[in-house]
């Protein structure tokens, strides 16, 4: 009987050659080969699933990175294209063909992320946003776990929280700081509702490197104000949002309530959220780094009508640095999800 | 007289005899693991992946130490664009007969043409080293040179032409390759050289005309498909794609003039 792998005679009747371990007995093997779905969709899905598979491993075989760790480093255990790949949850998995466990992290991380969404700028989002980092965690455990089940409990799990931080602070921290200077959410609270803001809504605002070099008159802005205390008459700081009247070094008047920047009544669409109430008339000024915007929406106990200039002009000047950026939608209540009029 | 002498017994002759004595069989002859193997083979120079696959299984099924079979099921998964069945099957065999070189390098143009560069690389530089040497091995690892544009691949195509058991086929494939890979120039030399070797096979002449369309010579294409057809009534793909070219527009003749100067 001769082996098919390295033409050895084999005596007749063996199951496997006798010099290369092939096996020679085939009766019980299935001949049939697997074939592609006939469903054109599920093809498409699964090549997708290749393409991904595929993509990581390519990246990762072409990244170079000096085998990390030595001694009793459980890094040792894993090689520098599946550290690589792990900086997407599951990739090392994948590239170490544990193909099942890495989709499911992967998948598990996504999900996550999905949930960390849906939730921005609620009290659950910390809880998803631990879910992600805790994911991320886990699935480099699991490439390492061969060596890490050599050690004993008091050192993986000395490990394990140097590998949590590692990534919060490697990942997490520069992923965050990049995400912020780009769009920030907030929650605008503590204001007397408008017919466009309500309190609890949670607004998408351009981040630190969005900003403009110079704010244009009518941009709904996210901006801090400092309080006033007139003593009958008090305003607390805080966070607020409303439209700029005035760039920095200009000035805005107000008529009977209707606010006219070089005598010409500004359009409706540039006033306060909440408008001023007829017969309230004013002139307030920006020096060059300020812009006027007049906090409607914060929480304000004023006084009589007559000290509303006097407190307007104190705290409807904010100074350009505070203000942090442009409203660009509100996320939250979903059912007003979208552009603020 | 006829009909007087015609209820009359008398001795019959000495083949009707032997004609009596034979039993009758009915149905198909019986075939072996290698009639199969042919038929498959044979098919396979036709285009025809699907039946080919089929008799491949076949003689598998007569014999499941048929390396050949393992590695032409793999080849026609490939064919059939079903790379990842095609790996997977590989990856079967490969249990099964260890290091084998044919199955490496069926398995290494699998991953290739599924994108899987890295894993391609592994299998043809296996296949290379594994003992023996076979055409097949070679246009593998030229295929593995294409897919990562490196500039060898001419040269390992060169060299599986030249094994002691290429044949015309082997350019043909070699054709095909080229233009799953887009470089339509290359195609048409090997498809060139096949239709030279092999003038009398219709699929030669059909993979020319392929390469030709690819490079936009149409009404060379047109010559291609028409003597495919005149050689090979059964190869429907050639009166597909003839019908085709007659159905494009005067924008697509236009655009495949502007390819072919830049293809060329």
């Amino acid at each position: 009987m001769e082996c098919p792998s390295c033409n050895f005679q084999n005596t007749p009747g063996m199951k496997t050659c006798l010099r290369c371990c092939t096996r020679l007995d085939f009766s019980d093997v299935q001949v049939e080969p697997p074939r592609a779905s006939g469903v054109a969709a599920v093809r498409a899905v699964r090549r997708a699933q290749d393409v991904v598979d595929i993509g990581v491993r390519n990246v990762a075989s072409r990244m170079t990175l000096p085998r990390m760790g030595s001694g009793s480093s459980p890094f040792r255990g894993a090689t520098s294209a599946e550290l690589w790949a792990s900086l997407i949850p599951g990739g090392g998995q994948l590239v170490r063909g544990e193909r099942r466990l890495g989709r499911g992290l992967l998948l598990a991380w996504l999900a996550f992320i999905v949930l960390a969404a849906a939730s921005l700028g609620t009290d659950l989002q910390w809880l998803f946003n631990l879910g992600i980092m805790g994911t991320h965690s886990l699935a480099i455990n699991l490439l390492l776990r061969r060596e890490l089940a050599n050690m004993g409990l008091r050192q993986r799990a000395a490990w394990g929280i140097v590998i949590y931080v590692s990534i919060v602070v490697c990942v997490y921290v520069p992923a965050a700081w990049i995400l912020t200077g780009l769009f920030q959410v907030r929650q605008i609270d503590g204001f007397t509702p408008t017919r466009q803001m309500q309190p609890g809504d949670v607004l998408l605002i351009s981040g630190r490197w969005l900003t403009p070099e110079r704010w244009k008159r009518g941009d709904l802005v996210y901006f801090r104000h400092s309080g006033f205390n007139f003593g009958h008459a008090w305003g607390s700081a805080g966070y607020a949002v409303d439209r700029i009247l005035a760039g920095p070094g200009e000035s805005v008047m107000f008529v009977d309530g209707v606010p006219q920047v070089k005598g010409v009544d500004l359009p409706g669409e540039m006033w306060p959220l909440r408008p001023m109430r007829p017969g309230f008339n004013t002139a307030l000024h920006a020096g060059t780094d300020e812009v006027i915007v007049l906090p409607s929406l914060a929480r304000m106990v004023t006084g009589g009508n007559g000290e509303m200039g006097t407190i307007m002009s104190t705290i409807g000047r904010v100074d350009t640095g505070h203000v942090y950026g442009k409203v660009l939608y509100r996320l939250r209540p979903l059912s007003r999800f979208g552009s603020i009029e | 007289m006829a009909g007087r002498f015609s209820n009359l017994e008398l001795k019959p002759s000495a083949a009707e005899a032997v004609t009596a004595q034979t039993p009758v069989v009915k149905g198909e002859p019986v075939r072996t693991a290698a009639d199969h193997f042919d038929a498959a083979e044979q098919a396979y120079r036709r285009g025809q992946f699907e039946p080919a696959l089929r008799l491949y299984t076949r003689a598998l099924g007569e014999n499941r130490a048929m390396v050949a079979a393992w590695v032409g099921q793999v080849m026609m998964l490939v064919e059939l664009g079903e790379y990842r069945e095609a790996r997977l099957w590989s990856d079967k065999a490969l249990e099964l007969f260890k290091s084998n070189g044919d199955l490496l390098a069926a398995k290494a143009l699998a991953c290739v043409r599924a994108g899987d560069r890295a894993s391609a690389a592994a299998s043809s530089d296996a296949a290379v080293a594994a003992p023996g040497s076979s055409a097949l091995r070679w246009r593998a690892r030229a295929e593995v040179m294409l897919a990562e544009s490196k500039g060898l691949a001419k040269e390992c195509f060169a060299k599986a032409l030249a094994e002691a058991n290429a044949t015309w086929f082997d350019a043909v494939e070699v054709a095909r390759a080229c233009l799953f890979h887009n470089t339509p120039g290359l195609a048409l030399e090997f498809a060139q050289m096949a239709a030279a070797k092999r003038a009398s096979n219709g699929y030669c002449w059909l993979v020319l005309g392929r390469c030709q369309e690819a490079m936009g010579l149409a009404s060379h294409a047109r010559f291609s498909y028409a003597r495919c057809i005149e050689l090979d009534t059964g190869l429907d793909e050639a009166r597909r794609a003839a019908a085709e070219l007659d159905r494009r527009g005067v924008i697509s003749k236009v655009i495949d003039r502007i390819r072919g100067v830049f293809r060329a």
